[in-house]
């Protein structure tokens, strides 16, 4: 599998801060609340490593939620946002107390939340690195056991996963949740050469 | 002149010294810190003439740093560069004083602008 470099991590980490400002500022104006920005914390793992942390926080939880989106055009892949309970159930009781209905499917909330976040981050990320990409319907599934031949587990094809952990913290509740991009090894490629293009052109 | 480029980003930092213009670039004493903390430290060892201020940063927050910084110093230029676009923040930073407020993901096009008005281009 490849690597990042140290130069490469940081150039990809300081673009997804950016792209994560993006879609920190769209939840925060869904939940009509200031959120405290914690930077995100990225590596790059394998699709094993992607899949043992599903099994991870499925294990740890009644059951967690998983909102994927798949992207395709320069690079192609999957972003997925994974929620744990205690966040979607913060999320979701928020929103339906502003809404004052409890009408509204809580997976439809769950599901848009994650739909803007993935959405925000990824057009953000595609813009700076100059990539056009389209996007495809969003899912979301609810995980409390990782089946064997799971859908929510990465496609062979999906052998380079970037990993993003972040925490979106309201005066009264925290959402944690975990986003990963997952490609393949041409598209990483293109991602690396693109981060190390970017670099080029800083002076030194 | 000197300068002070404030986010615990060593490639934030590098990009936005980047984007400065070469002129003042190359002339330009820039410092650098990782924190809040060290943004005051090195105002209160510098005093820079304009500093550049991230607001997510570990130890003290950018928000914390321009409070402590405009308590004792009303005048020195502060842009505030960040992520963070929330209206919210934008509002709480220029609310604490600070002279300008910078979307990262624009820096291209409002940099110089920003330089411009506070006169220093």
């Amino acid at each position: 599998m490849q690597q990042l470099n140290e130069d490469q991590i940081d150039c990809l980490s300081e673009l997804i801060n950016v792209a994560y400002g993006k879609a920190t500022a769209r939840v925060a104006d869904i939940m009509g609340a200031f959120a405290t920005m914690r930077p995100p914390q990225i590596a790059v793992i394998d699709r094993e490593r992607f899949r043992e942390l599903l099994q991870q926080a499925c294990a740890s939880a009644t059951s967690c939620y998983l909102a994927r989106q798949i992207f395709m055009g320069d690079v192609s892949g999957e972003v997925v946002f994974l929620l744990d309970e205690a966040s979607a159930t913060n999320i979701t009781a928020y929103l339906q107390a502003q809404l004052g209905s409890d009408d509204n499917d809580d997976d439809d909330v769950l599901l848009e939340l994650g739909n803007i976040v993935t959405a925000a981050m990824l057009n953000e990320l595609c813009a700076q690195m100059e990539a056009r990409v389209t996007l495809g319907e969003p899912e979301l599934h609810r995980l409390s056991v990782l089946p064997e031949s799971s859908q929510s587990a990465a496609p062979a094809a999906f052998d380079h996963v970037i990993k993003v952990e972040t925490v979106i913290e309201f005066a009264e509740q925290q959402i944690h949740g975990r986003i990963f991009i997952l490609t393949h090894g041409q598209c990483f490629e293109w991602i690396r050469r693109t981060l190390d293009r970017m670099l080029d052109d800083l002076p030194s | 002149m000197k300068m002070l480029v404030v986010d615990d980003s060593r490639m934030a930092r590098r990009i936005l010294i980047g984007m400065l213009p070469e002129s003042l670039r190359n002339s330009a004493e820039i410092h650098q810190g990782v924190n809040g903390e060290e943004a005051v430290t090195l105002w209160r060892e510098q005093s820079p003439d304009l500093i550049f201020l991230d607001l997510t940063m570990p130890v003290m927050d950018g928000f914390d740093a321009l409070v402590a910084i405009r308590a004792q110093d009303p005048d020195t230029p502060i842009l505030v560069v960040s992520a963070d676009i929330q209206a919210g923040a934008v509002a709480k930073v220029m609310a604490s004083g600070a002279n300008g407020f910078i979307d990262k993901s624009k820096l291209t096009a409002e940099l110089h602008d920003h330089l411009k008005r506070l006169g220093f281009l």
